[in-house]
This record gives C-alpha cells, sequence and structure tokens, in this order.
C-alpha cells in the first residue's frame, strides 16, 4: 500500500508542479487568461494569477516531497474535486468554452469528451486516495528538522 | 476533530505561505504587475492614440448619430448577433471588405471597435488599419461582446441563449435542460463553477487541460 501511495502522490504532485510553471514564468500571460473569462471582478485578476500557481506549486512539490503531505492532499483534492464536478456539468451539456478568437482555438476540439470524464475522475480518486491513506511513508518529513509542523503522534 | 481542524489548519498555512512567496517573486520580478488590476486609458495603434472603454462607456455612444461600432470578430459569429447597428471589419479580410464598407466611416466620425474580450487583439488590429487610412477617432470596447451581451445592451440578432437554438449540439438554454428552477439554478452554479476552474487549470499543453483549449 505504501508502494502505491507514494506512486499516487508522485503522480498528482508532478502534475500540480507541471500545471503551476508557465503561469508562475508569464503571470500576465494568465492574468489576461483570467480576465478573458470574466469570472471574477478584473481587478482581482492579478492576484489571483499571483498566487494561485505558487499554490499548486506548493501543494505539488509537498507531494513529491511528502512534507506536509496531507494538508496537500487536501489542496489537490478540493481543487480537483471542483474540477471534476466542472468536467462532469460540461460533459452533461456539450459545453464549448473556446472564444474562438484565436487560430489555435480553431483547431482545439473544444467539447469535452468521456476521455476527459474518466481522466480527471482518476485523479480526483488518486488524490482522495493520497489524503485518506498517506501514512507519512517515504516522506522527507521523517527529519524534524525539516518538517517542524509535523504532529508528534503522525 | 481536532486533527481535522488541524489538518485544514496547515492546508491554509500553506495555502497563504504559497501565496506569500508569489507576491514577494512578483516584487523581486524584473517585470512585475501589480496586484490590483486596472483597465489601461489608452493606448497608441498606428501613432493614433485610442481610448480603451468599457462596455458602459460605449453603450453612452449608441445613438450618436456620430459613432459607429464596429465588429471585428469573425463575420458567422457577427451574423449570428452584434451590437446593436455595428458593421463587420474582421481583420484578415480587411483589405477586401473595407471598400464596401467605406461609405459608412466618415473620416470625422467615432468608431467604436470590439472583439471577444479583453485577451483578444482583433480589434487592435482593425484600429491600426484604420489609424493607417486617417482615422483619429478610435476607441476599443477591450471588455468585447460577451460582456455586452451580458450586460444585456441593445443587440441586432440572437443573444447567447437565443442562438443556441441554431445549434441542436448546444445545451446553453436552461430550459431545455432543466424541468424546474431547482435545476436552472444547479445549471447556473455549475456553469460559475466550471468557467472558475477552467480558467485556473489553464495549461499549454493539452494533457492537463481540462477542456482542451488551447
Amino acid at each position: 500500500m505504501k508502494y502505491l501511495t507514494l506512486a499516487a502522490r508522485l503522480l498528482i504532485g508532478s502534475l500540480f508542479v507541471y500545471a503551476s510553471i508557465h503561469k508562475i514564468i508569464d503571470p500576465a500571460d494568465f492574468a489576461m487568461s483570467i480576465r478573458n473569462y470574466m469570472i471574477v471582478p478584473l481587478s482581482w485578476s492579478n492576484i489571483l494569477a499571483l498566487t494561485l500557481p505558487w499554490i499548486e506549486l506548493g501543494a505539488g512539490g509537498f507531494l513529491i516531497l511528502g512534507v506536509q503531505t496531507r494538508p496537500s492532499a487536501l489542496l489537490t483534492t478540493g481543487l480537483l474535486g471542483i474540477f471534476l464536478g466542472a468536467v462532469i456539468y460540461a460533459y452533461s451539456i456539450g459545453l464549448d468554452i473556446d472564444c474562438g478568437c484565436f487560430s489555435s482555438a480553431a483547431s482545439s476540439t473544444g467539447r469535452v469528451s468521456i476521455y476527459h470524464l474518466v481522466r480527471d475522475s482518476s485523479l480526483f480518486l488518486t488524490s482522495l486516495f493520497i489524503l485518506v491513506k498517506d501514512k507519512g511513508d517515504f516522506s522527507i518529513a521523517g527529519f524534524p528538522l525539516l518538517d517542524p509542523l509535523r504532529p508528534k503522534d503522525a | 476533530m481536532k486533527g481535522l481542524f488541524s489538518l485544514i489548519c496547515r492546508a491554509l498555512a500553506i495555502t497563504l505561505a504559497f501565496s506569500s512567496i508569489g507576491l514577494f517573486a512578483n516584487l523581486a520580478s524584473d517585470t512585475p504587475i501589480p496586484w490590483v488590476y486596472s483597465l489601461p486609458k489608452e493606448i497608441t495603434v498606428g501613432g493614433v492614440k485610442v481610448q480603451l472603454i468599457d462596455e458602459r462607456e460605449a453603450v453612452k455612444f449608441l445613438n450618436d448619430p456620430e459613432t459607429v461600432f464596429i465588429d471585428s470578430r469573425k463575420c458567422d459569429d457577427y451574423a449570428k448577433s452584434h451590437v446593436k447597428g455595428a458593421i463587420c471589419l474582421p481583420p484578415d479580410d480587411i483589405e477586401q471588405r473595407f471598400p464596401s464598407i467605406e461609405a459608412l466611416m466618415p473620416t470625422e466620425g467615432r468608431f467604436i471597435l470590439y472583439c471577444y474580450g479583453p485577451e483578444c487583439d482583433m480589434a487592435e488590429r482593425v484600429s491600426e488599419f484604420l489609424a493607417q487610412m486617417g482615422h483619429k477617432n478610435l476607441m476599443i470596447m477591450s471588455s468585447g461582446f460577451p460582456a455586452w451581451l451580458k450586460a444585456q445592451f441593445p443587440i441586432d440578432g440572437k443573444g447567447k441563449e437565443d442562438a443556441a437554438i441554431e445549434d441542436p449540439e448546444d445545451f446553453w438554454r436552461e430550459e431545455e435542460i432543466a424541468d424546474s428552477d431547482t435545476e436552472i439554478a444547479l445549471h447556473r452554479f455549475c456553469r460559475c463553477i466550471d468557467h472558475f476552474v477552467v480558467t485556473w487549470y489553464r495549461s499549454p499543453l493539452l494533457i492537463w487541460n481540462p477542456l482542451q483549449y488551447a
């Protein structure tokens, strides 16, 4: 079981780290993306673009290292849970959110398929599995100085 | 219960810590962006200052005979719906279309351009062309047509919900998918969540891109 937990941690952690990198490199571009969807007030877009990718990076990195694993898994599970709900919804109504204003958008598939549903359900369950089953194995947190916040009874 | 509280507190601590890192990293960056975004007031295109306005400012000019709204989106989208009285002038075939609509565009007139939204540069490209053609009084409604629709300002053609009727695969019409007010409310809630998450998880590679848009 502990090897399975380790594999799950590495998978989810890597994906989160990977997803965060380009947003961290170019927060202005990510802020523009946020503004383009007009979900949050325009004035919030920059601060969201500056903070969210770092939270993703932190949660992902901690999962990989095994530092604060369960709180990180709580963050990733929460994010993936919201994401899964959106995909189920998008799939159920055939939502296509492409604005169509760029040539690249025209070549994208746009609509959500059963593939996305299966993939993201798997990711959510994987993250939930970490949250429930992780016992701190293969963790750098085994070194108390590296993880002073870790409860002593964990 | 205590364990759960501790777990949540530690998750919040991670959130706060990494949010702070992000904010400080921005301060240390060569090209920092302001924490609070505010729309720029104008840009210079082709040597002409172009005022950037939002839909609420733009609608004040809707009935002004000196003002022409220019839709820079694709003509297919223009045909579905557009700002009331707007003319279609997409940047990709602007040189072919311009002669046929030039008569509608007096040199001294005010032109308000728009496209799909803040990320779209089509209106800017058209404004550059118009600046080269000698037009000086240019404005860009940078929030784009979606914001105009959202504000329920006057349009020609069909709105988002009505336009969906033409596409049997488009389920934007709430009455088609919901039998009750509760289902409609759920539909709207899910739509908000969907947009939020899609924005959050936008990624350059499709493998991690939830709705596979580029």
